[in-house]
This record gives structure tokens, C-alpha cells and sequence, in this order.
């Protein structure tokens, strides 16, 4: 993977908006991801990020905007697209009396690009036994046959949707294990949606928080860690926070402790904190992803 | 393209295996008959090419409501399951993959067709008389009525996700057929009603046409559509 | 070496803090190679990239060097710089620890005497791993705290 300074973007949405009925489930979502590197989406349940993901690859029309992925027109030039992506779906939907081996041989057909050693290595490394059917594998096991499926024709782009989503630990681990091994090997593009905050910061380098359709935050997961803080604050007897300072994303007030957190945190912060508030004692907390995640969602909740 | 239709033939080997039986049943019926009479002497004895004349054409007719099965099958039944989706993701044309759908599926129709049409003409022919004649008095009907039903259950299957609503969506469809081109030659006049083989060949012509359209609907739609 | 996701430290930093605290120690001398970017990536499973700013701000802290296509080495001076690095490290706990006592309201002079107890008690188990290492088990040894 490359330092991700290209200006290439590989996936580009501009003002994406789909309805499904009366419900919004994506509405005016914009970003860029740029070549080699890795995007996660993480938000509440129902938040759109599978929705996104269906749009760009082509197996649904937004209702409005503009979607560009690897320079082609998802709906357009879908067949193009899929021959160059790899795609895992949040469900799997292999058809369930193919064999491993049948299913392999069925793909392997469509994909200029396929590579056999690529194909039998990660069958090895996924411990696959091809004659077993689909249906005889185990939920792990056919989401494993999937990732295989969608890089052994060493695709540009990788969309995983969930893919992580009621594996137990060790086969996460297994996964991840082949996914960054052969992003490791190749100058490709990860965009992927995960529940486990883990997963995302070892995958990611920037992310996106989808909340009701909405794309709210979007950066690096460092400049995330960074520039986001918890403070803790100590009420003088008998006082309320007078003004909550600007872009405090939730707060607490329980006894006489306040708890806020805050994005684009500076010293001018607890400066403005203090000014404004009669304060007795203020403490600073960093935050890792799970917690800045929950906050937002939270905040966004209690402001609904 | 020989990858698609492994695929669709192995998708649909479980319904192909059903309808086999299915139409195996008259035969097996008239053959468990004749042998029971052979045994306690209840009706004369018939000659086989009779026993297979008879089980030919009822399973003739049964071959029609099969073919609905056939046709309902042939696109919703991806989406039951919903390895419509897998094939959505990956780069496969639409047109060589309702072209495969198609080949299987009308493969299998005429394949259970002709085999009952020719045992049947085949056992009238040895009988001899005028059997023969009107056997394919029979037989000819189960032709465009296999066109529509199949073209109906076809382009249902092509909008919907379920098996089952598609085939009786295209058995009503026939249905309905009938009842309206019998009700118009009664309104024609009651002298002529169910005489005039024009008016026959006329609604066999339209069945047979009615049947493509639908078909080629279908083909279209699923060309179209972006969902699987 | 292990990245842990969930800290609020990002994944970057850990690393170079693990390397780092290596070089300093011993375990990586001057002039010697760090593992490739691509090993260390699939060792601690992350994402190269952050592998590569990790190398980058170690490069920039003056630990490492790059040597196009060979490989980052530990530079000449890179375990003393490693050591000054690590003075900043334990300045910044040592500030976290009296932040707890400040917030706890404990005052000044009581939180120096539990740094200067914990000193203490550091010294005698260091005392006593180097004769448990030299295998003198002898009871003076252990009497030095």
C-alpha cells in the first residue's frame, strides 16, 4: 500500500441520496478515498453504511449524486467495475449446494485477472476443504470461502461490508491475518464497514460515522484520537454548566460532576471552559475509538 | 457460458427431479392397474400400447402444469435463496445469464414434452383404427397451451421472488385464456360454438403468440432491472 | 510486540513507543535492521500504512534512518536518542501519577513520599532479579531492601 499522498481517489461519492419508500436510508453523503488506503464506515445499526456500500458497487441506484469508483460508473459500467473489485456482502449468499471447489472453478471462469497459486494459497491458509458444500461449512468458514472468492482475482479495490460480524475472535484474527497479507503484497484499496472499533483502527487509515443517512465525522482515525477529548470538570456547590463550549459533542452532568466530550480539543478549551463556568477542578481524558464512537451516537440520540 | 448452465441446470435438478416423478406417476398408475387386473381378473385385460397411450396423454396434461413449475422456477427461484445476489456481484452479463436460464429451462419442457407426445404417437400408430387421430387431437392443444403457460410463469418469475406465485400467476393466466376465447365462440353464435377448426387454429396462433410475448417481457425485464 | 486497538494511544504511537522503549534497552543495536514494514504489518495485524508513519516518526526523532530498498536501520546515535525519549516517557507518567493525587486531593509532600517509596522498592526487586539471575540466593542479597 502506498503513503495514500495520491491525489488519485479511488472511490468518490458526491451528494449520494437514496430513499427507500418514505425513508431516507442515505441522504447528500460526499467524500473521497484516496488509492491504497483504508476506509472504514462505522455507525448505529440502520445507519445506510450497507446501503453506501450496495451503491457503490452497483447493485443499487441512489435516487440522486454522482458515484464514481476506480474512474467508472457503478450502474454504467458495472460489469467493468466488478471484474477490478472484490466484494464480501454482510450476508452470504453463495448458492448453498456448491461445493468449495465448485464454487472456485464457478468464479475463477469470469475474472481476467484470476490468479491460481493466490487462490490455493489462501485455501491452505484458510484451512477450506474443497469438497465440502456451503451448507456443511460453518458461518466462519463460508465467510472465509468469500474473502477468497473476492481477492483471488487480486482486485484494485476490496468492499467488505461487516465482514467480521459473529465470527468468534479466532477466525476474526485468521481474517484479518489473510486480508492484510495480501494488502500488504499489492497496492490496494480497502473500504469496509465493522461494528468491532478494533478492526477498524487496525484496518483504517481514515473513517466515516454514518448516522440516519448522515455521513457527521470524517477523518483520519489518528487526528480522530487526537483531537478529541473527554473533561472531566468538578461543579462548584450549587452550580449548572452555564454554556457548553463549542463543538462538544455530549455531556453528563451527574452530582457535581460534569462530563463532556469535545471535538477539535486545544488548551483554549478548558480556558474558555474555566471562563465560562464556575468550575472547581477540570481533568482531561483521552479517548479510544469505541468511546468517541459511543459519545456521538449518544450525543446525536440525545439531540434527536 | 458453460459454467452458467452447470450453474442453472444444478439449481434446478431438484425441481427437474420432482417434475420427472410427477410425470412418471401415470404410468406408474396404469401399470399397477393392469397388473392388478392381471391378477384378479376385475377388467379386461388391455394391450400395453393402449396402457401407454392412456398414461402418455394424462401425463401429457400434467406435462403442461409442469412446465408452469419449469417456467415460475426459472428466475424466482435464484432470488428464494437469494444466490441471485451472488451472481449480481459478480461480473456476469445479464444476457448470458437469462440465456442460460432460458436454455435449461425450455430444454426441460420440451424434453418432457416430446417424450409424451412421441410415446403416445408412437402407441396410437401401433394400435391403428383412427387412435392415432385422436391422439393428436389431444396432443396438439398441449402445445400452444405449454407456449402460454411457460411465456406467463416466465415473465411473472422475471418480477417476482417467489416459485410458486409465478407458476399459478401463469396457470391463471391460461385459464383465463380459455375461458375468454370460449366465451367469445359462444358469443359468435351457439350453432357454430366449438365447431369451426379456423377458430381453433386462430386461438392456438394467439396462444403461441401470447406465450413469446410474455417470454421475451421477461427476457427484457431481467436485462433491465438493476436489483438481482 | 502488540498493538492494543482499543487504548486511546493510536496505533502509530504505540509502535514507535515499542520501538523506542527496544532501542533503548538494547534490543536493536545501531546499525542493525527493524523488521520490513510488511512483516511488522502482518506480525501485529495493522494496517501498513500506519507501519510506515511509525518508521517515518522514528526517522523524524532521529532513531532510525531508511536506506532506499535495504531497509530502516537503528542509526549510530539512535539508542541515546532513545534514551532521552524515554526520560520524556516516564516524565509524562510520572506527571499522569500526580495528576491522580492532585485530583484525589493528596497533598504535595505525601505524593513525594510515595514516588520516593516506589523507588526504593524498585531498586530492591531489581536487586534481587540480578542475583536471582546470577544464581546467588543468598540471604544477604535479598535483605537489600
Amino acid at each position: 500500500m502506498t503513503t495514500g499522498e495520491s491525489s488519485e481517489s479511488t472511490v468518490e461519492l458526491a451528494g449520494v441520496t437514496k430513499h427507500f419508500g418514505k425513508q431516507t436510508a442515505v441522504a447528500d453523503l460526499s467524500l473521497q478515498i484516496p488509492k491504497g488506503t483504508g476506509f472504514g464506515f462505522i455507525g448505529p445499526n440502520g445507519a445506510g453504511k450497507t446501503t453506501t456500500i450496495k451503491m457503490i458497487m452497483g447493485l443499487l441506484q441512489s435516487d440522486a449524486g454522482r458515484i464514481v469508483a476506480l474512474g467508472l460508473d457503478p450502474i454504467a459500467d458495472g460489469l467493468a467495475l466488478k471484474q477490478r473489485v472484490g466484494y464480501v456482502p454482510e450476508q452470504q449468499v453463495i448458492h448453498r449446494w456448491m461445493r468449495v471447489r465448485e464454487a472456485i472453478r464457478f468464479c475463477r471462469l469470469f475474472y481476467a485477472t484470476w490468479d491460481d497459486k493466490l487462490c490455493a494459497d489462501l485455501l491452505g491458509q484458510f484451512d477450506l476443504d474443497p469438497d465440502k458444500k456451503v451448507k456443511q461449512l460453518s458461518k466462519g468458514m463460508v465467510v472465509k470461502l468469500s474473502l477468497l472468492l473476492a481477492m483471488s482475482h487480486e482486485p484494485e479495490l476490496l468492499v467488505l461490508d461487516e465482514p467480521m460480524a459473529g465470527l468468534d475472535p479466532v477466525v476474526r484474527e485468521e481474517l484479518l491475518d489473510g486480508i492484510l497479507q495480501t494488502i500488504c503484497d499489492r497496492e490496494q484499496t480497502v473500504v469496509f464497514s465493522s461494528h468491532t472499533l478494533s478492526d477498524v483502527q487496525r484496518l483504517a487509515d481514515a473513517i466515516g460515522i454514518i448516522n440516519e443517512g448522515q455521513l457527521r465525522v470524517h477523518c483520519a482515525v489518528d487526528d480522530l484520537l487526537r483531537r478529541t477529548k473527554r473533561i472531566r470538570a468538578v461543579l462548584s456547590d450549587g452550580s449548572a454548566p452555564e454554556r457548553p463550549p463549542e463543538g462538544m459533542i455530549w455531556q453528563r452532568v451527574r452530582d457535581r460532576e460534569w462530563l463532556l466530550t469535545v471535538e477539535d480539543f486545544s488548551d483554549e478549551t478548558v480556558a474558555g471552559l474555566r471562563a465560562t463556568n464556575a468550575l472547581e477542578r477540570v481533568e482531561v481524558i483521552d479517548l479510544g475509538l469505541e468511546d468517541i464512537f459511543k459519545d456521538y451516537v449518544r450525543g446525536w440520540r440525545a439531540s434527536a | 457460458m458453460k459454467a452458467l448452465l452447470w450453474k442453472d441446470y444444478r439449481q434446478n435438478r431438484r425441481i427437474l427431479v420432482g417434475v420427472a416423478i410427477m410425470l412418471l406417476i401415470p404410468y406408474v398408475f396404469v401399470t399397477v392397474g393392469e397388473l392388478g387386473t392381471r391378477l384378479w381378473h376385475v377388467y379386461p385385460s388391455e394391450s400395453w400400447a393402449e396402457l401407454l397411450r392412456m398414461a402418455s396423454i394424462a401425463s401429457l396434461f400434467l406435462t403442461v402444469l409442469a412446465i408452469g413449475f419449469l417456467g415460475g422456477n426459472a428466475i424466482a427461484g435464484e432470488r428464494v435463496d437469494r444466490s441471485a445476489e451472488f451472481v449480481a456481484y459478480l461480473p456476469i452479463a445479464r444476457r448470458p445469464a437469462v440465456a442460460s436460464k432460458a436454455i435449461v429451462a425450455i430444454g426441460a419442457c420440451l424434453a418432457f414434452w416430446f417424450v409424451n407426445a412421441l410415446v403416445a404417437c408412437v402407441s396410437s400408430w401401433v394400435i391403428g383404427d383412427r387412435s392415432l387421430d385422436r391422439t393428436l387431437g389431444l396432443v396438439f392443444p398441449t402445445a400452444p397451451s405449454s407456449v402460454l403457460i411457460f411465456g406467463a410463469s416466465w415473465l411473472f418469475s422475471s418480477f417476482m421472488s417467489s416459485p410458486p406465485i409465478a407458476t399459478m400467476m401463469g396457470l391463471a393466466t391460461v385459464v383465463v385464456y380459455g375461458v375468454t376465447m370460449g366465451l367469445i365462440d359462444q358469443a359468435r353464435g351457439l350453432e357454430t360454438a366449438g365447431k369451426e377448426s379456423s377458430y381453433f387454429v386462430l386461438c392456438a396462433v394467439l396462444c403461441v403468440v401470447l406465450g413469446i410475448t410474455c417470454f421475451v417481457s421477461g427476457v427484457l425485464h431481467y436485462i433491465r432491472r438493476i436489483e438481482p | 510486540m502488540s498493538v492494543d486497538p482499543n487504548l486511546h494511544v493510536p496505533i502509530y504511537e504505540q509502535i514507535v513507543e515499542h520501538i523506542r522503549g527496544s532501542v533503548a534497552a538494547g534490543v536493536h543495536r545501531p546499525g542493525e535492521a527493524l523488521p520490513s514494514i510488511r512483516a511488522l504489518a502482518v506480525e501485529l495485524l495493522v494496517n501498513p500504512n500506519t507501519v510506515q508513519r511509525a518508521y517515518q516518526e522514528l526517522e523524524r526523532q532521529g532513531l532510525v534512518k531508511t536506506r532506499k530498498g535495504r531497509g530502516v536501520f537503528v542509526t549510530e546515535d539512535g539508542d541515546a536518542s532513545a534514551q532521552s525519549r524515554s526520560a520524556a516517557a516516564v516524565q509524562a507518567r510520572f506527571t499522569d501519577g500526580i495528576q491522580v493525587g492532585k485530583t484525589a486531593r493528596l497533598p504535595d509532600d505525601r505524593i513525594e513520599s510515595i514516588f520516593r517509596n516506589a523507588m526504593a522498592a524498585a531498586d530492591g526487586s531489581e536487586q534481587t532479579d540480578r542475583a536471582d539471575a546470577r544464581g546467588d540466593t543468598s540471604p544477604e542479597a535479598r535483605d537489600e531492601s
